[in-house]
């Protein structure tokens, strides 16, 4: 099957490794002499790796941490702890003048294409806005052949921005993000801002683009089936840790982790026949100033087993999907674990 | 414009009205001049709805769903106007009342929820002063009724710590908790009908959920009826009992929610519903809907829907399709609307994808 492959396929050859990243974010109070400043756990602990050519995708909601996590992967932040792999390069650390060669290779597509596109730029200046940059040498024609792989006509090449439609405008992000061949495009929210239909046409497009060019995506979205559409494995994240990773089909399909559960079924089904009670969590997520200590989910957890759930940081144990879910509910021995499972990576607890 | 209903839908605008009918829009046009021309944003629109009914209002950006309802608030932007149509609240016609008339009715008689609601609400007023002006504007209540009302009221949209809520500024609230304040004061005078536009666009997921059960609570237990407008098909699968799709300032089809999802009659209908992307990953496509919705002004005749449909005809370029009634309540703007079998994501083709959704 096409998932077991990329799994095995990312154990072959990843393209990105992520291990116990974490960026913390250190606020100081507003009061002139207000005390400890307070730190703000945006990404804790995450591992993960993607392969070449496999599309990841990250979901959870907002201040889950997911743009965080990936603004950390491209060192647009400087992560706190843990390391990247990017390339059988380890970027942790990497100075900006060593970096920059290796970021010819990771791209970004981002949500908002109003602010994500100069507005004083031409189309045709912004898509050769990267080879410039990089001092690689480009003609017209090169610049028309990314429109033409981006699905975009060359009659928008002189016209400003603002006189593109939504979806057309993400097409010119698409064609920049494309402009240097890179093996990573990572994908903040690419449809959220659109129409069905035209979100429709960008997924369309990126699928095409990764079959065509081979380019791995990492697809951040709040959008469950937008994700699950497009990737062919996937993490859940809940504030600032991912509590559930796995084959995509399987993790929404049959989730492990009781936060997956009840974010499938918070997603309203286009189905009028199957309006069916669904979990509804009370509350909201819990400050990343002051996380729940033990597992981050344990404050609205539904099936919440004790005092275990408030004190000790579930490990990962691994899931029928293939994937691992980081919660005591599958610990051997409770009942509700599907294998004779031991825990893969031990997550959370004195690491940090 | 009444002139231009068919005998048939006359037949059955009389029917339902009979029914407990609440709303009742007829032949709404509504235009924005602009230096190009006039914009017919809204363009002979007709739509009921029924006590304890909630209606659903769907369509994609520009469709002119908004400014439907701004019609009927009397709350459009300007320069836009209602050129023409009836507006029908429990039997009177809104547009022949005067503005402190209809004021009388907004908030009273028909609550609002906002898509935003952290601009819905004033950033220098507590939560306290905000609900309370509603109560003031309307009601007698002295001001200790008022805020045991407005605590009450916080209350049952279902947040904990009301007292404390009420003095907050909308700032130190979450989304989820500023739109349930919005929900508050929308039913603040215990409307008999709740205009909600995009009530959970900007919320996630969770709390999306949490704001669905609040509004099917009020349709329940306080009879409140919903006219919901909203580009979610996923969310009017849920809560509505019949359905509006819009496009283009113009009604395409009508339908009870499960005919609609079963079987769409309107090619954009069934297209709308193929652009969402099911719960597997697929090499499959989407059925992307190429090209984009025409401009407003200078209309051509013919069906607005011709450019982009995969079923096109010489008659639809030349003949604007009629509502035409086909059967059990559902009306499309198709002139093959009897003919084609279009897929809805409720096909039994489909059923597969939905039978793997977990249920816990």
């Amino acid at each position: 099957m096409l998932q077991h492959r990329c799994i095995e396929m990312s154990q072959v050859d990843p393209l990105l490794q992520v291990t116990d990243l974490s960026k913390h974010f250190s606020l100081r109070k507003e009061r002139l002499w207000g005390g400890e400043p307070q730190v703000l756990r945006a990404v804790d602990n995450v591992t993960f790796e993607i392969g070449r050519g496999e599309s990841f995708g990250l979901v959870g909601e907002s201040g889950s941490g997911k743009s965080t996590l990936a603004r950390s992967i491209l060192r647009l932040h400087e992560p706190t702890s843990g390391r990247i792999v990017f390339r059988g390069t380890d970027i942790t650390h990497l100075p900006e003048r060593d970096l920059r060669p290796l970021r010819r290779h990771m791209q970004m597509v981002f949500q908002d294409t109003k602010s994500s596109l100069n507005p004083r730029l031409r189309i045709r200046d912004i898509v050769a806005e990267p080879l410039v940059t990089h001092k690689l040498p480009h003609s017209a024609a090169d610049v028309n052949e990314l429109m033409d792989k981006a699905g975009l006509s060359e009659v928008f090449l002189d016209r400003f921005p603002h006189q593109l439609s939504g979806g057309q405008r993400q097409r010119v992000g698409i064609a920049r993000a494309l402009a240097l061949s890179p093996d990573l495009i990572v994908a903040d929210e690419p449809v959220s801002a659109l129409d069905v239909s035209i979100q429709a046409q960008i997924l369309n497009l990126l699928k095409v683009l990764q079959s065509e060019m081979g380019i791995t995506f990492l697809l951040i979205a709040h959008d469950i089936s937008v994700v699950t559409y497009f990737c062919q494995r996937v993490a859940v994240m809940y504030l600032g840790q991912v509590v559930e990773l796995g084959p995509s089909r399987e993790v929404m399909g049959n989730p492990s982790h009781p936060y997956t559960r009840a974010l499938v079924s918070a997603v309203p089904r286009t189905d009028p026949r199957s309006r069916r009670s669904r979990i509804v969590l009370r509350g909201e997520i819990p400050s990343p100033l002051s996380p729940p200590t033990g597992c981050p989910f344990h404050t609205r957890c539904p099936v919440k087993i004790g005092p275990i759930c408030s004190e000790v940081a579930p490990p990962a144990y691994p899931t029928a999907s293939g994937g691992w879910a980081a919660c005591h509910l599958l610990a051997p021995g409770t009942g509700a674990s599907n294998s004779a499972s031991s825990p893969l990576i031990q997550t959370g607890e004195g690491k940090v | 414009m009444m002139s231009n209903l068919s005998p048939l839908q006359q037949i059955n605008s009389g029917a339902t009205r009979e029914m407990g009918q609440l709303l009742e829009v007829r032949g709404l046009r509504t235009e924005i001049p602009t230096r190009r021309g006039v914009v017919r944003a809204v363009d002979g629109v007709d739509l009921v709805l029924h006590e304890g009914e909630v209606v659903g209002l769907v369509g994609e950006s520009g469709c002119g769903k908004t400014l439907t309802a701004y019609s009927i608030l009397d709350l459009l932007p300007k320069p836009g106007v209602v050129a023409a149509g009836e507006i029908h609240f429990r039997g009177e016609d809104l547009r022949r009342k005067s503005t402190e008339e209809r004021r009388a009715i907004r908030g009273n008689d028909i609550g609002m929820i906002f898509q935003e609601p952290l601009s819905a609400l004033n950033p220098v007023f507590t939560v306290e002063t905000q609900i309370g002006d509603v109560l003031r504007t309307h009601t007698n209540l002295d001001s200790t009724a008022i805020k045991e009302r407005v605590v009450e009221l916080l209350g049952h949209v279902g947040i904990s710590a009301p007292e404390r809520v009420a003095r907050s500024y909308p700032f130190e609230l979450s989304g989820g908790m500023r739109q349930r304040v919005l929900i508050a004061m929308a039913i603040a005078c215990r409307p008999a009908l709740l205009i909600a536009d995009e009530p959970t666009t900007a919320l996630d997921a969770t709390i999306q959920a949490q704001i669905m059960v609040l509004l099917q609570t009020l349709v329940e237990e306080d009879g409140v009826s919903i006219l919901l407008i909203t580009h979610d098909l996923a969310l009017v699968a849920e809560l509505c009992d019949r359905v509006y799709v819009m496009y283009a300032g113009t009604v395409v089809e009508m339908a009870p929610v499960e005919d609609l999802y079963v079987r769409p009659r309107h090619p954009y209908t069934s297209a709308l519903f193929q652009c969402i992307p099911g719960f597997q990953p697929s090499d499959r496509p989407l059925a992307a809907i190429e090209g984009s919705v025409p401009m407003l002004i200078d209309i051509p005749p013919g069906c607005r829907f011709a450019d982009r449909c995969p079923y096109v005809a010489d008659r639809c370029r030349t003949e604007t399709p009629p509502l035409v009634d086909v059967g059990a309540g559902h009306r499309a703007a198709c002139h093959f609307a009897d003919s084609l079998d279009l897929p809805g994501p409720a096909s039994e083709q489909l059923e597969q994808d939905h039978a793997s959704a977990p249920v816990y």
